[in-house]
């Protein structure tokens, strides 16, 4: 009974004690932050699988302690090495040389709030630098979205039809919007990197 | 919650000013219908920040067309300057544009909405309603004279989706309190503006660019309430047709007039502003009417094309997100599905004889009522579907 009960302590400790974790660290495999007067007496096999959540995927016992599935707390809170953002928020991914992988930074997305719909463009447009490719709608606001290229849509992803809490999810994963071939890559010069951009979201 | 002033000064965010508060909020365009949500009492915008001034401009409009008033609202928001962290100038004011307008009895529906879904097509026809899709994203409206819609225009970097309404709700209150009514305007957590007994009077859309962003919403006045459920869907008998698809969807809440004049809500509206965004002194502000007639040939070149785009077909039906169309017999069995893509038909789905047989015909063609009717032969079918296209 009370081997029960302390099971019990210790899962909802455990949550409380992850929630308050950086993001990196919940996904560990062991939070070491129990006192040894807790862990000691509760070592059986059941609290392993409390343990072991996916990175990519939002924790299944978080949002039951939260009642909810939250998206925008999901797991892509920093900002990627090796791509090139913009000022609008954009992120770019160089592909083969000159295809370019476009969507919006995880900034971007948490202050839009839940992406419920985004306009893709279309395959085979002819797009320049500057130019709108489509837009966000987020809580009742339509937020354009630039190419910070020129070349040709070869590729949208069709996932944001069914599933436009990509976005917001995994903006630099299966959020990404659209991939563009690109004719001048002088244009990526005058992109920032990620220290750049970093700098860019803390002093404005 | 947190308070107004302190939602205020996280929404100085850079690009987008979201209120950080609201992230984790449930969707709000989920359909929970009467959604009673936390109501925010309005409070003085000027007590504890400093007033943060704008070159502030005002325009009204006299024409009661949707189609000018919209296209005139986008051309004033493609005119209006994109200030971007390069163009940020600490020594000029940033401008503001408050503009009203008003619309004869119209349907205005958000820019990734479905009509098929939202509206009662065959209503509109039979009451000659126009059904027009704003550029802005949220839901589904109805526009009549009895009801005034402002929009404001600010810079990217001071976007706020409350602060406005917030503003709009104070001026009123002291309004209906020196007139001896009981109503108290607050803004609630879908954005919208709510009465004493949790009744919309307004809704408001967004849309933002680089560097700017612009607020419209409506203001029942005087509108004919119940006209709304004719002409919005959840009259259409639902055994009847049904629409499957991704896009924005209505949030269907109660609604009411507030009962003063046009003229009181205008005036009230741009004394309000310019208390708050200019400074007494401004003897050279004025007030702009436009119409039809008083703008410029170049000003009517650009906003005839914005006029011609929200009059076609292919942007108020055409640009429609992927959907299915089932039309149903008798006991709610679907007897066709047309599967519909940026306007045409992608896919046929029957077991009816009436359909089966033309179905390589129908499938590329556009998803307009003639179009499909002229490709079968039943009669009952073609009538039904000339309607409910």
């Amino acid at each position: 009974m009370s081997y029960q009960k302390n099971i019990l302590m210790v899962s909802t400790r455990l949550a409380a004690v992850r929630s308050r974790l950086p993001v990196a660290a919940r996904s560990a495999k062991f939070v070491p932050l129990l006192s040894n007067r807790f862990y000691s007496k509760t070592t059986p096999k059941t609290i392993a699988p409390l343990f072991t959540v996916s990175r990519n995927t939002p924790s299944t016992s978080l949002s039951n302690v939260r009642g909810r599935r939250s998206y925008i707390n999901g797991s892509d809170e920093e900002t990627p090495e090796g791509l090139r953002y913009t000022e609008e928020h954009e992120w770019l991914a160089l592909e083969d040389g000159n295809l370019a992988v476009i969507g919006i930074t995880g900034y971007a997305s948490k202050a839009l709030g839940d992406v419920v719909y985004v306009e893709l463009p279309s395959v085979g447009a002819s797009i320049v630098a500057g130019e709108p490719i489509g837009a966000v709608e987020s809580v009742k606001s339509a937020s354009d979205i630039y190419s910070p290229v020129s070349g040709e849509i070869i590729e949208v992803n069709e996932q944001l039809d069914k599933k436009p809490g990509l976005v917001n999810a995994e903006p630099y994963r299966r959020g990404w919007i659209c991939k563009i071939l690109i004719k001048d890559t002088t244009e990526l010069e005058s992109m920032m990197d990620n220290n750049r951009y970093q700098t860019f979201i803390a002093s404005s | 919650m947190k308070s107004p002033e302190a939602r205020r000064a996280l929404a100085s965010f850079p690009g987008f000013g979201i209120t950080a508060s609201r992230r984790n909020k449930s969707r709000d365009t989920i359909a929970t219908p009467f959604s009673f949500s936390f109501r925010r009492q309005s409070n003085s915008s000027t007590t504890s920040k400093q007033k943060k001034l704008y070159d502030l401009e005002v325009y009204i409009s006299r024409s009661r067309s949707p189609y000018f008033n919209l296209s005139y609202e986008d051309y004033l928001f493609k005119r209006f300057p994109a200030y971007t962290s390069y163009t940020a100038s600490s020594t000029q004011l940033s401008k503001k544009i408050l503009f009203l307008y008003t619309n004869y009895r119209s349907v205005i529906i958000g820019r990734n909405q479905n009509p098929w879904r939202e509206t009662n097509v065959q209503s509109l026809r039979r009451h000659n309603v126009p059904l027009i899709r704003r550029k802005s994203g949220g839901g589904t409206v109805l526009h009549d004279e009895g009801n005034v819609n402002y929009s404001v225009m600010m810079p990217g970097n001071s976007f706020d989706r409350d602060e406005h309404a917030l503003l709009l709700c104070t001026a009123l209150n002291a309004v209906f309190r020196q007139r001896g009514e009981e109503t108290v305007l607050s803004v609630n957590e879908r954005h919208d503006i709510v009465d004493q007994k949790a009744r919309k009077v307004s809704g408001s859309a967004y849309k933002l660019q680089r560097g700017k962003a612009y607020h419209h919403g409506t203001m029942l006045l005087n509108s004919r309430l119940d006209m709304l459920s004719k002409l919005l869907h959840h009259s259409v008998d639902s055994r009847l047709e049904s629409v499957e698809g991704p896009g924005v969807q209505s949030v269907r809440s109660p609604v009411s007039n507030i009962g003063i004049s046009d003229e009181l809500f205008v005036n009230t509206t741009i004394a309000a502003f310019r208390r708050e965004y200019t400074t007494s002194s401004d003897n050279a502000f004025r007030v702009r009417y436009v119409d039809e007639d008083s703008i410029t040939k170049e000003e009517e070149q650009e906003i005839n094309k914005t006029i011609d785009e929200l009059q076609s077909w292919e942007w108020t039906f055409g640009s429609t997100p992927k959907f299915v169309h089932r039309f149903l017999v008798g006991d709610s069995t679907p007897a066709v599905s047309f599967t519909v893509k940026e306007g045409t038909i992608l896919d046929l789905e029957s077991n009816l004889p009436e359909f089966m047989g033309y179905k390589d015909s129908i499938i590329g063609t556009a998803y307009r009522g003639a179009d499909v009717a002229s490709r079968i032969d039943s009669e009952r079918w073609k009538q039904r579907l000339i309607e409910a296209i």
